[in-house]
């Protein structure tokens, strides 16, 4: 014996089925309404064979509460949203598999193979004027995505010369674009001790783009440039 | 991480700095300008050991990184003492 609730018109479809043990249930909407279907199947031992099917074709919701001891399909053929609840109230085992389709929550970054990335470079106060010289880049590896999540850069001059700067920066280079500076940390005729610090948002580079670390000093008076890139990198 | 002796490019300028043509390199010490070359130490897995010297994996980057790098020559860059 079997029952099968077809509607085909365009109103709501609201069914609640129970059958004996052993029975098939069918439940069907294939317009665009909403479907909300309950379905119990009232089995009482494991040798249930009957089955049930809940099928929403058309671009509606579909929400299926189902219970029962064998096979369930829930089937959303469409891009909307699918809700489905399975319960198994006896003392069986209960076998759920939820193959999602198209798109779907994604790993947390730090669970799809990530690794810390740390790149440090000090130059020391020896170093006097030079032109705009990189001195340190990290290309992001094909299939990863990098999540910058702490740039540190410090210039720290004992006493430098009037009307001479130093500067170090770090930059953000697009793939294929050219160099986009999000830290720029300079020291512009000081005849004073200084230190000065930068540290920006944190932001999202993805594969072939570049995080560069440069420098650039016209004083003859040596200065201590630092800079410290921190950095997660992981699957895409 | 490797060391290596690599060719020092660029102006200097604003618009084109000097730098390395590598993908990931940090330099170590200061450059030298005038011979036009500096040392960088690059990941271990960019490099590999011939006749026990350090030379840059130019097949390990082509695939490491392929999109800006699938076509490097690792002797555009190298400097052999």
């Amino acid at each position: 014996m079997g029952v099968r609730v077809h509607q085909s018109d365009e109103d709501k479809l609201h069914c609640t089925v129970r059958l004996a043990a052993g029975n098939l249930v069918e439940v069907v909407q294939d317009t665009a309404a909403d479907l909300n279907a309950t379905v119990t199947q009232a089995a009482k031992d494991r040798t249930v064979t009957g089955s049930v099917t809940v099928t929403q074709a058309t671009a509606a919701n579909l929400n299926a509460t189902v219970q029962q001891k064998s096979p369930i399909d829930v089937e959303q053929a469409n891009s909307d949203l699918l809700i489905a609840t399975v319960v198994q109230s006896t003392a069986s085992h209960l076998k759920a598999t939820v193959a999602p389709s198209g798109d779907m929550a994604r790993k947390a970054p730090y669970d799809r193979n990530a690794t810390n990335i740390t790149n440090s470079l000090i130059i020391d106060a020896n170093y006097g004027a030079h032109g705009s010289t990189t001195r340190m880049t990290y290309t992001v590896p094909t299939n990863k995505i990098l999540l910058l999540t702490y740039y540190f850069s410090q210039i720290v001059t004992a006493i430098a010369t009037a009307g001479k700067e130093a500067i170090c920066y770090s930059q953000i280079k697009p793939s294929g674009g050219s160099g986009r500076t999000v830290v720029s940390n300079g020291h512009y005729s000081m005849v004073i001790p200084r230190l000065t610090l930068s540290s920006p948002t944190p932001s999202y580079l993805f594969e072939g783009d570049q995080l560069l670390m440069r420098t650039y000093s016209n004083d003859t008076i040596g200065h201590l440039f630092s800079a410290t890139h921190t950095a997660i990198v992981f699957d895409e | 991480m490797k060391r290596i002796k690599v060719k020092l490019v660029g102006k200097g300028t604003e618009d084109d700095p000097f730098t390395v043509n590598l993908p990931t390199w940090t330099m170590d010490g200061e450059a030298d300008y005038q011979k036009k070359h500096c040392y960088v130490f690059i990941n271990s897995d960019e490099t590999e050991d011939i006749k026990g010297k350090t030379k840059i994996n130019q097949q390990r980057i082509r695939t490491k990184y392929k999109k800006n790098w699938s076509k490097f020559k690792a002797s555009d860059v190298e400097i052999n003492e």
